[in-house]
């Protein structure tokens, strides 16, 4: 196994033409796009993605679903946690 | 003979023969009956064969499956006059089991095993048996050893019924399950290393159930990652979920189920995917596929 880097899976995914950004949780890598980003709805792009997370390091790549009407930092706590 | 015996492969009904006669052998069984698809096809077959009051069939109770999945054993077992008790499990009061190791299956299944093993010897059943299938012996599945410590046998896998072979079989006879998606417990969908809360599978149980709610069938799961819920869908639906007006549906499903940050999965369902990502079990290379129907589960029990 490669050793993880975000900073590399993210140029990477930039040169297929996707524009996100990259977050580490361990082996899970999670992919952010910015506003307007489609790409990974395809299935081919979706392909060439997750081998290219897999040949950085991580078992598992994720779209994150933005919640585009608050910021990070109003995120509320977790109930029950 | 199954209802449906016409649609079903000769190879299969000397499968189903085999395990009648293994059934037969032994006389009379205590079933470890979660009402999931292997349990559900070895109970009704073990009453078909051996009659009712040669069966009990015993479901453990606790707050690592979703409900619904009780009232799917209840409706099997009075479907198929499947004699059911039902006893409450406490493993998540096991603080071994509660700190989520690699092995937490082990603790549960000692635990169910621990309480089952009493019942039968309390009435004269010859033997406890699981629907452990051919197929879960590829996963990493430490439960296995608490089954081996309390001499439960697997039938199904012993006999090499695949979780195919079981829907077909239980298609033919009419048991409901038959199209179930795997129902491995909710425990399965946190990291190891993630305390097990009642809380926390409170919030899988209620996101996975707002996604049933969209529409979405065959195997999915919420996978728990602190605030932020990682959602494996059917491979063939990733697609379509991606798309903005249907992402905001699926966010604002899971979001109502306490989750702040969402993300699905790039390569959607994989049985035994936190194995994977944990590193007790080796990846396979397959990437995703939007015309690849959900495998079977395998969990970690």
């Amino acid at each position: 196994m490669s050793t993880r880097s975000v900073a590399e899976l993210r140029r990477s995914l930039r040169a297929l033409g996707l524009r996100v950004s990259v977050e580490a949780w361990d082996a899970l890598a999670v992919a952010i796009p910015e506003v307007d980003e489609r790409g990974l709805e395809d299935v081919e792009i979706r392909k060439q993605a997750v081998a290219l997370a897999r040949s950085h390091g991580f078992s598992h790549l994720a779209v994150e679903l933005p919640d585009r009407g608050r910021e990070p930092s109003d995120r509320a706590t977790l109930p029950g946690d | 003979m199954p209802p449906h015996d016409d649609l079903l492969e000769p190879t299969l009904r000397d499968k189903e023969a085999h395990l009648a006669q293994w059934l037969r052998e032994h006389r009379s069984v205590l079933v470890g009956f979660s009402g999931g698809v292997d349990s559900a096809y070895l109970a009704c077959l073990a009453v078909d064969v051996l009659g009712s009051d040669k069966v009990l069939a015993v479901t453990g109770k606790s707050a690592s499956y979703p409900e619904a999945q009780w009232q799917t054993a209840r409706d099997v077992a009075r479907r198929f006059g499947v004699p059911v008790l039902e006893i409450d499990t406490r493993e998540l009061k096991d603080p071994r089991y509660a700190a989520n190791p690699a092995n937490r299956c082990y603790f549960c299944k000692s635990e169910l095993w621990s309480r089952l093993a009493p019942v039968a010897s309390e009435r004269g059943l010859a033997c406890v048996i699981d629907g452990t299938n051919a197929d879960d012996l590829a996963d990493y599945r430490p439960g296995a050893r608490a089954a081996s410590e309390w001499n439960v046998q697997s039938p199904l896998a012993a006999l090499g019924f695949t979780k195919n072979d079981i829907r077909a079989l239980s298609r033919a006879r009419g048991i409901p399950t038959w199209q179930q998606p795997s129902a491995p417990c909710l425990s399965s969908r946190i990291p190891y290393g993630i305390a097990v809360t009642p809380a926390r599978l409170r919030r899988i149980e209620a996101a996975e159930a707002a996604l049933r709610s969209l529409g979405i069938t065959g195997d999915l799961r919420v996978r728990f990652h602190g605030e932020l819920a990682r959602i494996e869908l059917p491979p063939n639906e990733i697609s379509r979920w991606l798309e903005p007006v249907a992402a905001n549906r699926l966010r604002d499903a899971v979001a109502s189920a306490g989750f702040t940050r969402i993300a699905v999965d790039a390569r959607g369902f994989r049985s035994g995917s936190l194995n994977v990502l944990a590193g007790v079990r080796q990846d396979d290379v397959a990437g995703p596929n939007d015309s690849m129907a959900g495998r079977s589960e395998a969990s970690a029990a």
